[in-house]
């Protein structure tokens, strides 16, 4: 009965719950500050991302000569960032699942969506990386006007995107031809990122104020506590081998 | 010798497991275990009982069952039927109440669960700083400490002579320090059942000597170990389980 239910929650429920929530939080932190330690020490793949994404702007430099516009810029800027998140999700799970490493995370004393959160933590800040490095070759090559408040766009862009690849990764880690896997459905998944994202980046460059791109912004949020929900739902089932 | 995070921590027999209540004898206790992957069956109806502080081998050929049954009382892996008892308590019931029994676990796989691009020390306080964590949780909501993963560390490092090699990188480690680095990183938490799965295998003959004295003084902890090698199962443990085709087929003593 619900009643029972209510009489149930007490300080001490409350106190467990936040507990878990803080110790959720704190071993995804670590797991994040672990893959960003290895990835820096391995730092080939980083490398590869960099390159691939300076080099794609500079071929869109080179079409659109400094008179690209706003849209243009916006639209270079997202499709790059896209495909280096497939990049960067491509080895996400795969690398854990591969070297068998995930099942050494799966003994943590901790609900699963600790290790989904720490793999979004960190695909977030490889992409953000990504973004500073692409918005700066924006300014330069692109002649992009900078605002910071594009990097808050960027910074809600990434942490969308690593949400989606990251439980994508999870999804297709067990699966045959996972690469493919991940670049056919990470773009369906990602769509609302990539229309919200570019529509505000566009808008940004163009001297919109952040009140102006509210809506877009709005459905970055809306994007996140849906794949959120999707995630603490099912992730449970998706780990398992 | 010192013991394995055992005696020497205290812990074990008379340490977690009175934790959990001073009459819990039974360490695993599995009822009808079937594990099936698509239409075939890995493990078929399987029951057994493990007491605390006992040292169990599973025994059986390649494709016996012995890695899904250990990943299954590892909670790593969800039966499709019975019931897993880890120290009287169900370990499928919930997903916190699974997450709270594998600080009792300490696993050792096939794989090694150490990341190549970290030293041993940063491994091992990796997975040590993950379980303390959840010692803070403890003291949040009003339980015990322990002591610190620091202290345990380095009982280990001496424990299994690992002290020349803390600072280098796992990829540039032995197959057989490898492996003393992954039985530290599984005893890092002190836990009270010890899963090893096929321990001894790819090493050399002194390396399996090492090891097998190093398992004799997990003492005060249950130890439940793989291994198609018969002799080798012997010489650590006292009781064998004969695994065939996903079912027991023998209990012996060893």
């Amino acid at each position: 009965m619900p009643l029972t239910k209510i009489e149930k929650w007490d300080a001490s429920t409350g106190a467990t719950t936040a507990a878990t929530a803080f110790a959720t939080l704190h071993t995804a932190l670590k797991i994040a500050e672990k893959d960003l330690r290895v990835e820096f020490r391995r730092s080939y793949e980083l490398l590869s991302v960099l390159t691939f994404s300076l080099a794609s702007i500079l071929v869109c430099s080179f079409v659109s000569g400094a008179s690209a516009t706003p849209v243009v810029s916006a639209a270079f800027l997202w499709v790059i960032l896209f495909f280096a998140s497939i990049l960067v999700f491509t080895t996400s799970f795969t690398r854990e699942a591969d070297k068998g490493t995930l099942l050494g995370l799966k003994t943590i004393p901790c609900n699963a969506l600790a290790i989904l959160l720490g793999k979004i933590f960190y695909g977030a800040a490889l992409l953000f990386l990504v973004e500073i490095v692409l918005l700066a070759c924006a300014v330069v090559f692109l002649n992009a006007a900078f605002r910071a408040e594009n990097l808050f766009v960027f910074f809600l862009g990434a942490l969308s995107l690593a949400s989606a690849g990251s439980f994508i990764s999870a999804l297709v880690m067990f699966s045959e031809g996972k690469t493919l896997l991940l670049s056919f459905l990470l773009f369906p998944v990602s769509l609302p990122v990539l229309i919200s994202g570019s529509a505000a980046t566009a808008k940004m460059l163009g001297g919109s104020t952040l009140g102006e791109i509210m809506p877009a912004i709005e459905l970055l949020i809306a994007f996140l506590l849906l794949i959120f929900l999707v995630m603490s739902l099912t992730f449970e089932f998706v780990i398992e081998e | 010798m010192a013991t394995a995070g055992g005696d020497s921590s205290g812990r074990g027999e008379s340490g977690k497991g009175s934790e959990r209540g001073e009459n819990i004898k039974t360490a695993v206790q599995l009822e009808g275990v079937s594990k099936r992957f698509g239409y075939f069956f890995a493990l078929k109806s399987i029951s057994l009982s493990v007491k605390v502080g006992e040292f169990v081998a599973l025994l059986g050929p390649n494709g016996a069952g012995k890695t899904t049954l250990i990943k299954i009382i590892a909670t790593q892996m969800k039966p499709t039927a019975g019931t897993v008892k880890i120290f009287g308590e169900n370990a499928f019931q919930n997903s916190s109440k699974t997450a709270e029994l594998r600080r009792e676990i300490g696993l050792v796989a096939h794989e090694s669960f150490l990341y190549d691009e970290l030293t041993v020390r940063e491994n091992l306080a990796f997975y040590a700083k993950l379980f303390s964590l959840n010692k803070a949780r403890e003291r949040f909501c009003g339980g015990c400490g322990g002591s610190s993963w620091e202290e345990t560390l380095s009982e280990l490092v001496e424990f299994l002579n690992l002290g020349r090699w803390l600072d280098v990188k796992a990829k540039h480690l032995s197959y057989g320090l490898r492996k003393r680095a992954d039985i530290a990183r599984a005893l890092i938490h002190r836990p009270s059942l010890v899963l090893l799965d096929e321990p001894f295998g790819g090493l050399d003959e002194s390396s399996r000597e090492l090891l097998a004295e190093y398992f004799k003084c997990f003492k005060g902890k249950t130890l439940i170990l793989s291994s198609h090698s018969y002799e080798w199962a012997k010489r650590v443990c006292e009781r064998g389980i004969l695994l065939e085709r996903g079912e027991v087929k023998q209990e012996i003593c060893l």
